[in-house]
């Protein structure tokens, strides 16, 4: 065991040319994993927007929403790109 | 707002076991959410109070509480030491008196009380993020997430049933031979593996446990393979048989970013993988955290009324409390923040981080 911490290049990794020990994954079917689960968590931020609808009672209240609002546009666009990212891979990958 | 909310109530901020909020809890979570069931170690009536490790930071309006915050001390084993966080959660005002900062009242007591017992950082895993940024708190530590395809068959098949509670002892050793964790007791395993909605399995030979990996916590990480442990090979085959299980729902695995021949395997067949921040955190005892920082760097570092001064040959250098944290519980190890933090200090990147992870069943 490498007393280190992980190779951050392997962030995204592709199948390596020998495989592993009775490995039968393919970059394929992760990037398409990849590319469900960033629909998800996309789909959980929308919801987490929608559950702050009907919580505004006040000016401070207002204002948190606001940011709350700010906050899961930011995190939505970051999704984006990387959901965009991925789609590529997929598409570079023939799936 | 109730009549009694509409007055002044008197106000008074304490540390309380956690049937001191239960009603509390229900009233904001629901009855149906079994919190003490998710988190059985912030209502550890069990030990002495004084030494347990779990209690809540508790605000009463006259005499009734109306917001708690959960609070357990940790000491996450890393490659380079123990490192003291103390764990927030289960945040809750009652639905009657909200929009009066009452959270952030709990929030500071048990920010101040994490200073007190010599943690280096307050850690949490929040529901909205926002909240808790405009209070300082910011991404910290880093965790791996590796997607589980759903045709992996990597490892050993060996015979497996689901973890009993005899286990724990056997589990309990295989969960210590990481690197990288949170200390737990054996009665503390006990209880986490006791948690509604997990599924924990073990892998065996010559009817041993050799190997364990667990899904789901409560309501929570459904598909994520959270814990694990064990002899690698046999880790795998049961990481596998979690992948291969719905082909609908992609799965995932919790790794620390310390490598390890498991997830080493994984990332050997191409399986995709993300790093992000473990949780949002904020540094609580700033001496602790100088002593950290100067353990990993062999400098001299000191701290202040407002930060840390680290004495350097061309001159002192001062950090922030942000910096600080930077240092130890960068949300990227290689990141452009930790960079720029070992800019300062003229030290290697890799010379500062913690390293700090833990595992699915140690968050609250």
């Amino acid at each position: 065991m490498n007393s280190l911490p992980i190779d951050s290049g392997r962030v995204g990794a592709t199948p390596s040319a020998g495989g592993g020990s009775g490995g039968s994954t393919s970059g394929a079917s992760s990037g398409g994993a990849v590319f469900q689960a960033l629909l998800d968590r996309l789909a959980q931020s929308a919801q987490r927007l929608e559950a702050s609808e009907g919580a505004v009672t006040d000016a401070d209240s207002l204002a948190d929403a606001v940011e709350d609002a700010r906050s899961a546009l930011t995190d939505a666009l970051s999704l984006k790109d990387q959901l965009l990212e991925a789609y590529r891979q997929r598409r570079a990958q023939g799936a | 707002m109730s009549a009694a909310a509409a007055q002044a109530p008197h106000l008074d901020l304490s540390v309380q076991p956690g049937r001191e909020v239960r009603a509390l809890l229900r009233a904001v979570w629901g009855v149906e959410r079994d919190l003490e069931g998710e988190y059985p170690l912030l209502f550890d009536d069990t030990a002495a109070f004084a030494r347990a490790p779990g209690r809540f930071v508790v605000l009463r309006a006259d005499g009734v509480p109306v917001a708690a915050c959960g609070f357990l001390e940790r000491d996450f084993v890393t490659p380079h030491g123990e490192l003291r966080l103390v764990l927030l959660g289960s945040v809750s005002t009652h639905p009657q008196w909200r929009g009066r900062g009452y959270a952030g009242h709990v929030l500071a007591g048990a920010h101040a009380l994490a200073e007190a017992a010599g943690a280096v950082a307050t850690l949490l895993w929040p529901m909205d993020a926002a909240v808790y940024t405009k209070s300082g708190y910011r991404p910290a530590a880093c965790e791996w997430n590796i997607v589980l395809p759903g045709d992996l068959a990597l490892g050993r098949e060996l015979p497996t049933r689901p973890a009993r509670p005899l286990d724990v002892g056997a589990l309990l050793a295989l969960h210590d031979a990481h690197p990288v964790r949170v200390r737990r007791t054996a009665a503390e395993f006990a209880r986490l593996a006791a948690c509604p909605g997990m599924d924990m399995r073990v892998a065996l030979e010559h009817g041993r446990p050799v190997a364990y990996a667990a899904r789901g916590r409560g309501g929570d990480l459904g598909t994520c393979v959270h814990e694990w442990a064990g002899e690698p090979q046999a880790v795998l085959g049961l990481v596998s048989n979690f992948a291969r299980e719905d082909a609908r729902s992609p799965r995932y695995l919790l790794a620390p970013d310390w490598s390890h021949p498991v997830t080493e395997a994984l990332l050997d067949v191409g399986c995709a993988a993300v790093t992000r921040p473990l949780g949002l955190a904020r540094l609580a005892n700033r001496a602790a955290a100088c002593r950290w920082v100067a353990s990993r760097t062999g400098l001299a570092v000191e701290a202040d009324a407002t930060g840390a001064r680290v004495a350097l040959p061309g001159g002192d250098v001062r950090l922030d409390d942000a910096e600080l944290l930077t240092a130890i519980l960068p949300p990227a190890n290689e990141g452009a923040a930790l960079a720029a933090v070992a800019a300062r200090l003229a030290v290697a990147p890799e010379r500062l981080p913690a390293y700090a992870f833990c595992f699915g069943l140690d968050s609250i």
